[in-house]
């Protein structure tokens, strides 16, 4: 009532005027020292021009208990907070009030999953049965192994059934291993909810990055364009011939990714000042979405995606793969990749595609038989921020966080466009060669913010003499990036540029 | 007589390197593969330490350690308990129920070896001169 009465500028002997009280019985309701009702009530709210039901406050009465919960939490104790102050504060700044309610419930909400995930873990049975397991088996073998060690003069016969046994529980060892790890990775996948564009990058990687389907699908589509180059007119034409409304934009400004085509209004907006080779891949997107809405669903449909917004992403993420089958069709794609020894550029030019593009297409070249090399691939923003992330079975990319920050992916962001490459060994002595390069996308206005990325491509180093960029890269000692993978999982205690200290430190 | 060290395991192969161990201590080894069994040996054969598994079938580790510590004819028998590293529950009722000794699996052979000797009223690894003392549990 004092907040409302403050900004309508009227001082409480005015207000008490207007609705026929005393300024003291005013000051008495404003500090909650009367109730208010009835046709008092009324006035006031016609007054002030609020509604009633802002006025009996029911949300502020369950705002204030709310707070006065949040202040007798233990994890608050000791800061002071006392439950009177809860109804002032929902008073002058009701926002703030349910903004402090919505984190305290999300961080009970996140309590409670770490607690029941951590419980399901200490009482799974299957966990129980093998750390037991695991446990007897070591305890015989190093049992049996001491004695050998300490022990010489034990008799033949008594040597071999040790020696024997040692044998046969370390096999058994390795079994309950396996089974403990399966087990552990049933866990991973049942784990926390992941984010909508989580949860594509995993669908998309589940299916080892390639989509046959979409492949033939858009051999299909390419057959019917006529020979030479699908450029971006023959794509309009194409586009037209749907339906499709292809209309230049002529607004300053970004355009987001997922504006250029509307499939609602069946129109497809051409931003003028967009590089060649965005328009004409966003044109290809648009194609294979109009043309193979059935194809998408079903792909889309057959993934476990559990939101709306996942299975939208993983339908343009989908268009966003037919295009580059589209414009760079597989085998032809692969031959010259293979060629050229996977030069990045110069595909770049044959097949007038981007860098991001041509990296994009080189992890999907996966069709069995006839596969290219195994890439992963990252892209980060120069605040470090992974947006894209597909590892490798030996290399896998941690789902949060970055990576480690001596990667070539972000020497690239210091390089400003310049190639970098780098031969990496990890702490599991696995061997890669990394390519990156920053790109930035031109801003299409004054005033228009530009947008920079690094993308990198990673491939292991026994690819060396098929990928071109391993060439000069030196396998000595001291010219091979010592690295883990992060932090966590780093055992380089020295490195001058660690951040965390190692999670799994060795025991 | 050399001091009788009963083993109440039913893993196979930790009974056979812990026999082995405790003879080459100068000790002598009986064995029980479940808890019925370790307690009846315990009653007949009284001996001098018992190493008892606390996953044991039929009764397990825990029950024959309650029995023992809680007959006024047994307890004075040492106890060293064996469990699996990591379960400190294990360790504190074992401890609370009065055992003498705790040994996580996988133990070194010293250790074990070490523990049982000092429990039987030997010193260091090998057979004490003289008659072995069976002395109260610390």
């Amino acid at each position: 009532l004092r907040q409302a009465r403050r900004e309508r500028g009227l001082t409480q002997a005015a207000l008490a005027a207007k609705v026929g009280i005393s300024p003291s019985y005013l000051n008495l309701i404003e500090h909650g020292k009367r109730e208010v009702a009835g046709t008092l009530l009324i006035r006031l709210a016609g007054t002030l021009g609020l509604e009633i039901a802002e006025m009996t406050g029911v949300e502020t009465t369950r705002l204030v208990h709310d707070l006065g919960e949040i202040a007798a939490d233990p994890l608050l104790g000791g800061l002071g907070i006392g439950a009177e102050e809860a109804s002032e504060l929902v008073g002058r700044h009701p926002a703030w009030g349910r903004a402090m309610v919505k984190l305290h419930r999300s961080y009970r909400a996140a309590s409670t999953l770490a607690q029941t995930l951590a419980e399901r873990l200490s009482q799974d049975e299957t966990l129980l049965q093998a750390s037991h397991e695991l446990l007897t088996r070591m305890t015989s073998v190093r049992s049996f192994a001491e004695i050998l060690r300490d022990h010489p003069d034990v008799d033949g016969d008594r040597r071999a059934r040790f020696t024997a046994s040692i044998a046969e529980e370390s096999a058994k060892l390795g079994l309950i291993a396996k089974a403990l790890f399966d087990r552990l990775s049933e866990f991973g996948e049942a784990g926390p909810p992941t984010t909508p564009a989580e949860e594509v990058d995993d669908f998309i990687a589940d299916r080892g990055n390639h989509f046959p389907e979409l492949e033939a699908a858009a051999e299909a589509m390419a057959a019917q364009f006529s020979d030479g180059r699908i450029g971006v007119a023959k794509l309009v034409e194409r586009l037209r011939r749907n339906g499709v409304r292809v209309a230049e934009r002529r607004e300053a400004g970004e355009l987001l990714r997922d504006q250029w085509f509307d499939a609602g209004e069946w129109m497809f907006r051409l931003t003028q000042g967009a590089a060649p080779a965005s328009i004409r891949f966003e044109m290809a997107r648009a194609l294979f979405a109009v043309e193979q809405p059935a194809l998408i669903e079903r792909a889309v449909a057959a993934a476990r995606l559990n939101s709306e917004e996942a299975r939208r992403r993983a339908g343009r993420a989908l268009c966003g793969y037919g295009a580059g089958a589209l414009l760079m069709p597989y085998a032809e794609f692969r031959k010259a990749a293979e060629a050229y020894r996977y030069d990045i550029d110069r595909l770049g030019a044959i097949f007038a595609a981007s860098f991001e593009q041509i990296c994009h297409r080189l992890v999907t070249l996966r069709r069995p038989g006839d596969e290219g090399i195994p890439f992963a691939f990252l892209r980060i923003d120069p605040a470090g921020n992974i947006s894209k992330r597909f590892g490798l079975p030996d290399l896998r990319l941690p789902r949060h966080g970055g990576v480690c920050p001596l990667w070539a992916v972000y020497k690239a962001l210091e390089a400003r466009g310049a190639l970098v490459t780098q031969r990496a060994r990890l702490s599991d002595r696995r061997e890669f060669l990394f390519v990156a390069r920053s790109v930035c996308r031109s801003p299409t206005a004054f005033g228009a913010p530009a947008a920079t990325y690094s993308i990198m491509l990673g491939c292991e180093a026994a690819y060396v003499g098929r990928f071109i960029y391993g060439d000069g890269l030196s396998a000595a000692p001291g010219l091979t990036l010592e690295t883990g993978v992060n932090c966590h999982l780093c055992p380089r205690e020295a490195c001058a540029q660690r951040a965390f200290p190692q999670v799994l430190a060795p025991t | 007589l050399l001091p009788l060290v009963l083993i109440a395991e039913d893993e196979p192969y930790i009974v056979e390197s812990l026999t082995f161990l405790v003879e080459r201590a100068g000790l002598a080894a009986t064995t029980a593969k479940d808890g019925e069994l370790a307690l009846q040996a315990i009653r007949n054969l009284r001996p001098a330490v018992v190493v008892l598994d606390i996953m044991l079938p039929v009764v397990n580790g825990m029950e024959v350690l309650r029995a023992v510590k809680g007959s006024p004819d047994l307890r004075n028998i040492p106890v060293l308990v064996l469990t699996a590293r990591g379960q400190e529950n294990d360790r504190q009722t074992a401890l609370a129920l009065g055992a003498d000794g705790f040994i996580t699996k996988p133990f070194s052979n010293r250790a074990v070896v070490e523990q049982i000797c000092a429990l039987a009223g030997l010193v260091g690894g090998g057979p004490a001169e003289g008659p072995a003392s069976k002395g109260a549990p610390t």
